[in-house]
């Protein structure tokens, strides 16, 4: 099969939904997929239409931008009002509210905000200005952490000094973890992340089938990628089993990037703790560099604020980022909290469940309501 | 736009328009938190600067492959934030 046409055949996909309903024609099942990625797949290809109606998906915290706290983001503010800096980032986090504004109202009020690609973007920005210290915004999970590592490499060997890091990468293990553990969520499976994992390979995983017998499906972003990974895990319950498996064979190894996790490794370490918006404190969630490169490190240079801030209280965005609510069912969405006009993070990013849904025309209450009919019917004859 | 289809810094234009350019909605998919990687075709290997020379999409770039094994011309490599992490191969599915 090649990679793009094959895999949104929608023959297949109701073959394959049809062999999961028969795999489970009546018990509700729900699934977390832990990616932004995945989230803007199953609405982009209405592919909860076409899942049966006892299946349903639930989207976790796997948008590093939704997850960044608000204190974080006004740090960043902070670093780009500096004198003399120029502050680079990847565009999701441009339009991003801090408690006073976004980095876009920052580079409106006159601070020098430019947009990256890539941190090897900012690493020639510090280049060509020698005389100005750059400042790369780092966020993202490990698929993104290697090229924040490999930049750090780079800026050691050419001893690039007027370039830093203001590190916020995280980790998708813990957060997992502290979904499982949370009291007021279950859950029957997981789709796992696709490129994370080819980074880190499958092993993170298998604590979750081993300790909470729950099954991990490493998928694709292909509608077809996901459609059988939810066949996947549904089989492994009909079966009685759980276990981590790899759907996306034509790209995850088993052991990962051994050499991106080598590169991650030498440049930086785990925090002791960090905030998750909607999660609170987690413990060796994220990343910070190394002492041996306390010179890049943007957070020993400048001084940043590092105050917390609560969410405004009308945001929802940490029932939806663990899944409890679905979008539709936060008080605001669509309303006060829009693409144009976002309170939360989730309506900001296009992967958060909320601007997916906004923005994908999926919202439909009449077909939400059917769906949870279903699914309350089912439990309440358990 | 300049550069391969990415946007100048931003200096001499419009903000709006500059933010429309910035904004990953515009895009389709976020940089970051899609987990989003773009396949990219290799034409030349230069082991010496652990870059390749890469086609994605109708453009051609230079990309470090320093955390990739066995590049070689006519792989797929799979780009994400400026750099390879990692390799596209075919593969049956049943």
């Amino acid at each position: 099969m090649k990679y793009v046409d094959e895999f949104r055949d929608s023959h297949l996909a109701s073959h394959l939904a049809e062999a999961i309903a028969q795999l489970n024609p009546e018990q509700p099942l729900k699934l977390m997929e832990v990616c932004g990625g995945h989230t803007h797949t199953i609405y982009k290809h209405g592919i909860e239409d076409i899942l049966p109606p006892t299946i349903d998906l639930v989207h976790g915290p796997g948008c590093p931008v939704c997850v960044l706290p608000m204190g974080r983001i006004d740090d960043a503010i902070a670093l780009a009002h500096t004198d003399g800096v120029i502050f680079t980032t990847f565009g999701d986090m441009m339009r991003v509210p801090g408690s006073n504004g976004s980095l876009l109202d920052a580079r409106a009020q006159g601070a020098d905000v430019r947009f990256v690609y890539s941190p090897l973007d900012a690493l020639k920005v510090a280049q060509q200005n020698p005389e100005r210290q750059v400042i790369f915004f780092a966020i993202g999970f490990e698929t993104t952490a290697p090229s924040t590592a490999v930049t750090l490499l780079r800026a050691q060997a050419e001893q690039i000094r007027n370039f830093s890091i203001f590190c916020n990468h995280i980790t998708v293990v813990p957060p997992i973890k502290a979904i499982l553990d949370s009291p007021d969520l279950r859950l029957d499976g997981f789709v796992g992340p696709g490129h994370v994992s080819m980074v880190i390979g499958l092993q993170p995983y298998e604590f979750i089938a081993r300790d909470y017998h729950k099954p991990v499906v490493i998928s694709g972003f292909e509608p077809l990628d996901i459609i059988q990974s939810v066949y996947m895990i549904v089989k492994q319950i009909s079966e009685g089993r759980s276990a981590v498996e790899n759907q996306y064979i034509r790209v995850v190894r088993p052991e990962g990037n051994v050499k991106a996790l080598q590169a991650m490794d030498r440049t930086m370490e785990l925090r002791p703790t960090f905030e998750w918006r909607g999660l609170g404190s987690i413990p060796y969630s994220a990343l910070k560099l190394r002492p041996a490169y306390k010179a890049w490190d943007a957070e020993e240079r400048f001084a940043v604020p590092g105050i917390r801030v609560a969410d405004p209280t009308a945001c929802q965005c940490g029932e939806v980022l663990k899944g409890a609510i679905k979008p539709w069912e936060c008080r605001v969405f669509g309303t006060a909290c829009t693409p144009e006009t976002p309170i939360g993070t989730c309506m900001v990013s296009s992967e958060g469940a909320c601007a997916a849904y906004y923005n994908f025309g999926r919202f439909s209450m009449a077909g939400e309501r059917a769906r949870l009919r279903v699914l309350n019917s089912e439990a309440t004859k358990q | 736009m300049s550069n391969n289809g990415r946007p100048d810094d931003g200096q001499s234009i419009d903000l709006e328009a500059w933010a429309e350019q910035s904004c990953c909605a515009a895009e389709d998919a976020c940089i970051t938190c899609a987990d989003n990687a773009i396949p990219a075709c290799v034409l030349s290997v230069d082991d010496a600067t652990g870059q390749a020379v890469v086609t994605i999409g109708d453009h051609t770039e230079a990309i470090d492959i320093s955390l990739v094994d066995g590049v070689t011309p006519g792989a797929l490599l799979l780009i994400h934030a400026g750099i390879a992490i990692g390799c596209l191969k075919e593969v049956r599915y049943e």
